[in-house]
């Protein structure tokens, strides 16, 4: 039984590793037909998309600097959010409402993103439109506003992890030398934790870059290079899931799609192998340590 | 487990032999609630036939078709050149059936008094040359252009009949389907966007525009006379025949045709 057991485990273990292997190539193999219409230059630094035109231009330089934009945005949010929720759970809450704040976050994070979409999109985006009289409410703040609600419950549950798990030596040594418990926070947990923190930081962006549903309902979908957070955008992963299903396959077009793809994978990936290296770096210093 | 193995093996082979009964259509999701409404009613009348009926593009519902993984591909636009290609390199002769019309209509928000436009002046105001509702007898403030994603039906009407040649500005919002589009105009008294005339009842805070005087009406998007109007298909592999050709015939009888108006869209000639 146990060698039947041992098998499956094995199995699936290499099945998954080879279904990534195959996205990738799949990526890649339906990208590469793209550079016999537009050559790697027009693909990664045109500045238009309009892949349906007559010349069609594939420049995905907009839905990049938009990604960004959106991104940075929302770790911004999203981080000091985050840092200030773990904090009042570990540090301030009374215990009930700790265990209360911990089963909600773990409920809010599962709240699917396309709901939050349309809270965006039909009551976020009006009150900007009617009460702080923006052009349009469908824009990179609304986006980022959005995606931070969605995101917030990861970091902050990681968060709350590494702080409670902090070193008891290194906070019991702390108060033995007379500091308080505010002092052992700012001078001795969150300096220690430096590494985890910043290896969050990473994953949720991989998390925020990933998200799809939320930016296309509310973001705007402009492919320009917004000058400030109250304009549209447009980012990668809502372009390939708005165009994708009516695209004719084998076209240009297809092709510049899988390279989005492609390209938003590579991004991840690295986003993701960054965060990874943070954290194992940290932790064989935890282990010296 | 080898039994096991066996017995799965010969039920997915005996599923297979009951799909000679069974009709595969994928496509548009704009033709979509016409085929399943067809197919619904189209299986009450004939129990034995069992058609499943998918929406995922007109791009995937053709390359379905050119696959043989469906009987029928809906499609709310024109075959393209590389897919006529493809299905003629593959031995296809691909049949495009007119099942209805789709008339395609502009909006403004509700509180927005422009009622009229020409199709100079919608393009104008598409591609960024007219940028405040004052420019076309409105109120002075600036215009917020609402269009679709540049790969949907709709969008291709649009571009084709108003656009003609011309770009979209890049800072036009652009939505993923008729609803979003109503949603945004509706939310928003700057904005002007366009969707099909199934939806133009769909929301009270939006109002048609008239295209120089004509407003999206049945007879005029069937006659052809209504500026944004376009037909919808569905395509079959070579002229339609044994069960496909009765569920095409049912779609094009009076009771199909009678659907097509039930779900929005322009049947292709006068039912009662």
């Amino acid at each position: 039984m146990k060698n039947i057991i041992d098998r499956i485990i094995f199995v699936s273990g290499w099945v998954s590793i080879a279904i990534i292997v195959a996205i990738t190539f799949f990526l890649f193999y339906n990208w590469i037909p793209l550079f016999k219409t537009a050559s790697p230059i027009e693909f990664f630094f045109g500045t238009l998309w309009y892949p349906t035109a007559i010349p069609p231009f594939y420049g995905i330089l907009p839905l990049l600097d938009a990604t960004v934009w959106i991104s940075f945005l929302t770790i911004l949010i999203t981080f000091p959010s985050a840092f200030v929720l773990a904090i009042f759970i570990t540090h301030v809450a009374p215990k009930r409402l700790r265990y209360f704040l911990k089963i909600f976050l773990e409920i809010f994070s599962s709240v699917p993103s396309v709901i939050l979409g349309l809270i965006g999109l039909s009551i976020v985006a009006p009150y900007f439109q009617s009460v702080l009289n923006m052009d349009t409410g469908q824009n990179i703040l609304n986006a980022a506003l959005m995606l931070s609600l969605i995101t917030i419950p990861m970091p902050t549950s990681m968060m709350e992890d590494f702080i409670s798990a902090f070193s008891p030596e290194q906070k019991e040594g702390a108060q033995a030398l007379g500091a308080n418990e505010f002092e052992t926070l700012t001078k001795v947990i969150i300096p220690g934790l430096k590494g985890p923190f910043a290896s969050i930081a990473m994953l949720s962006l991989g998390r925020i870059f990933g998200e799809t549903m939320i930016v296309l309902m509310v973001a705007g979908n402009a492919a320009i290079f917004p000058t400030n957070i109250f304009q549209p955008a447009r980012v990668l992963s809502s372009t390939i899931a708005a165009e994708m299903g009516e695209t004719p396959v084998d076209t240009p077009h297809f092709y510049a799609l899988f390279g989005i793809g492609a390209v938003l994978f590579v991004m991840t990936f690295l986003i993701n192998i960054i965060g990874e290296v943070i954290r194992i770096r940290y932790e064989r210093q935890m282990m010296k340590g | 487990m080898k039994k096991i193995l066996f017995a799965l093996l010969v039920s997915m082979f005996a599923f297979s032999a009951f799909a000679s009964t069974k009709i595969v259509i994928v496509g548009s999701t704009t033709v979509l609630p016409i085929a399943q409404q067809w197919a619904q009613t189209y299986m009450q009348l004939n129990p034995n036939v069992n058609v499943s009926v998918v929406g995922n593009g007109s791009g995937n519902g053709i390359k379905a078709l050119l696959d043989g993984l469906a009987d029928i591909a809906d499609s709310s636009r024109w075959m393209s050149d590389t897919e006529i290609k493809s299905a003629i390199s593959k031995g296809f002769f691909p049949f495009p059936i007119v099942v209805a019309y789709d008339a395609i209509a502009p909006i403004v928000n509700a509180n927005n008094p422009v009622r009229n436009l020409s199709l100079d002046q919608l393009q104008q105001i598409y591609d960024g040359k007219i940028t405040n509702w004052s420019q076309v007898g409105g109120f002075d403030m600036p215009i917020v252009v609402v269009t679709r994603d540049n790969s949907s039906g709709t969008f291709e009407v649009w571009a084709e009949k108003v656009m003609r040649g011309a770009l979209v500005k890049p800072g036009a919002l652009t939505v993923a389907s008729n609803a979003e589009v109503i949603r945004s105009v509706a939310g928003n008294k700057r904005a002007i966007g366009y969707v099909g005339l199934g939806y133009l009842e769909s929301s009270s805070d939006i109002s048609e525009v008239a295209i120089s005087g004509m407003k999206a009406n049945i007879e005029a998007a069937r006659s052809g006379t209504y500026p944004l109007a376009r037909p919808l298909f569905m395509i079959t592999n070579g002229v339609p025949s044994g069960t496909i050709a009765q569920f095409i015939d049912f779609g094009l009888s009076p009771v199909g045709q009678k659907i097509v108006s039930e779900v929005g869209f322009v049947p292709i000639y006068e039912v009662k």
